[in-house]
């Protein structure tokens, strides 16, 4: 029914962290904050029962965008959940889904900043994060928000490929695809 | 649980996000969020630096101009009677806008790191505490007297001026706009700016406009990030400004689109161009801070040139809105 897209060749930045490791955060500019790895196990079910696959590593645990296109084996899968957040600012860009390198299918993905709780558009919280560490301690004073895109691939019928944009504003922490039959 | 006394936007710097968070106090939201409505092009060669920037006229003369509402100061020698003339300011129904360094503010992340004028707002006076919002770190809370005290006093010692002052801002005449003739007012000075023109007849200063500021604040960037590469606080800066007040454009633009026709069209170009302008910023200073400038000088010069190709689409859609509506360029 559900299937993780594998993101370890992909992560490529470090947002999650202990409190002795926050100075080790990629996520803000110049370590100004990270996401509390208490918080975090590398299987979680989040909202609407999807359940997520994070890469909890030493160096990396999320993508930041940069135009990676990732492969996924060919089926016919009814929707993508995307999990993620943006970094100093509100941000959205286009998803594209080719197969091979033929263009099928583009889709809006939107991602507000880490400590916002208010869409753009329809994107959703997933995860209410209570505080986040930074280099001189806890902050407690702002939560941390991870946001779902739930991208409906009704009209996508064949593809083998995303392509993501460049723009590492953004940070895909995991993703989801739901459906899903071999053609 | 009380309701946030916060009133955060994203778009917004320090001293907006101030005057905002009194104004909402005092006024309709509606009317308060129509102050924000530039987004020009102006790019100016200073002695020493340059200018870019989306204002051409002050928030003083926005508040005057569009709701009759003054900005006024108050200075004071004396800590004590400048604490006592905000006390009795926020009696009569105003909360008032003091400047203090971050460097002395306990709540921000800058706190003892960096030096920064940063506006807050005192929403209360009390014996030994006053109750202050920084709107703009998200923060509502005390803070003793003798710490605001200090504070002041070292941001005072900083910019080399002796008195206390303290900004509010007088409503008691305050009107609501009549939104047609403001959308006209605030597209009229657009077109003519983004046409390359400066919106007053101003020819005393070497300024350029519109697409010419673009072209320019592109050549500055790739010194200031690539040539030269020891500072970038103005290019991200001047793009984080604009990107803002582009976002802001696009609100109006969209909230009012069913009064103009084509209105509606332009706010989401405006809201892509801030997406995008906003993007180039975070990418310089992504690069500067990793300065593994090779990794990022050919992406953000491909970003630059899209935003150029952007902003060329949407003063077409200004241009084609005015003709629709049987403007010409000269009016």
């Amino acid at each position: 029914m559900y299937k993780y897209v594998e993101l370890s060749n992909f992560v490529n930045n470090k947002g999650i962290t202990t409190a002795s490791s926050a100075k080790k955060s990629s996520f803000a500019f110049g370590g100004w904050y990270s996401l509390p790895r208490e918080h975090f196990s590398k299987e979680m079910t989040l909202k609407e029962d999807i359940p997520f696959q994070f890469h909890l590593e030493e160096n990396a645990d999320n993508m930041e965008l940069e135009g990676q296109s990732i492969l996924v084996e060919t089926s016919h899968y009814d929707t993508l959940y995307i999990l993620g957040a943006s970094n100093n600012g509100n941000f959205y860009e286009s998803l594209s889904f080719f197969q091979d390198d033929k263009l099928c299918y583009t889709v809006p993905i939107y991602f507000p900043d880490l400590t916002s709780n208010i869409p753009i558009h329809h994107e959703k919280i997933a995860m209410t994060i209570p505080f986040m560490h930074n280099q001189f301690g806890d902050v407690h004073h702002s939560k941390a928000y991870l946001w779902l895109n739930t991208v409906s691939l009704e009209d996508c019928n064949r593809w083998n490929t995303i392509k993501f944009p460049d723009n590492p504003s953004i940070h895909i922490f995991a993703m989801t695809l739901k459906g899903g039959s071999s053609i | 649980m009380n309701p946030s006394k916060i009133n955060y936007d994203p778009n917004l710097n320090c001293y907006f996000l101030t005057v905002r968070g009194i104004l909402l106090r005092q006024l309709d939201d509606r009317d308060v969020s129509l102050l924000w409505n530039q987004s020009g092009l102006i790019y100016e060669k200073m002695q020493d630096n340059i200018l870019f920037t989306p204002y051409f006229t002050s928030l003083s003369d926005s508040l005057s101009l569009y709701l009759n509402v003054e900005k006024k100061k108050q200075t004071e020698e004396d800590f004590s009677v400048f604490l006592q003339k905000i006390k009795e300011r926020i009696l009569s129904g105003s909360t008032v806008l003091v400047y203090s360094d971050v460097f002395d503010l306990p709540h921000t992340l800058y706190y003892q790191k960096k030096h920064n004028n940063h506006a807050i707002e005192i929403y209360h006076v009390g014996n030994d505490e006053v109750e202050i919002v920084d709107h703009y770190y998200k923060f509502e809370g005390n803070m003793s007297i003798s710490q605001l005290k200090f504070a002041l006093e070292k941001t005072n010692e900083k910019n080399n001026v002796s008195a206390f002052e303290f900004a509010y801002l007088d409503t008691t005449k305050a009107v609501s706009p009549d939104m047609l003739p403001y959308l006209w007012d605030t597209l009229h000075f657009h077109r003519k700016i983004m046409n390359g023109k400066d919106p007053y007849d101003d020819e005393q200063h070497q300024k350029w406009y519109g697409m010419e500021a673009v072209e320019a604040f592109t050549r500055y960037i790739h010194h200031e990030v690539f040539e030269d590469g020891s500072n970038v606080d103005i290019s991200y800066h001047g793009l984080k400004e604009y990107g803002g007040s582009k976002n802001n454009m696009a609100k109006i633009c969209l909230d009012y689109g069913h009064l103009l026709e084509g209105l509606e069209e332009l706010g989401r170009d405006y809201q892509h161009i801030a997406n995008k302008v906003l993007t180039i910023a975070n990418m310089i200073l992504k690069c500067f801070i990793s300065k593994n400038f090779d990794h990022y000088e050919t992406r953000i010069m491909n970003k630059l040139q899209e935003w150029k190709e952007d902003e060329e689409k949407a003063t077409e859609r200004l241009n084609a809105l005015f003709e629709l509506h049987h403007y010409t360029l000269n009016t």
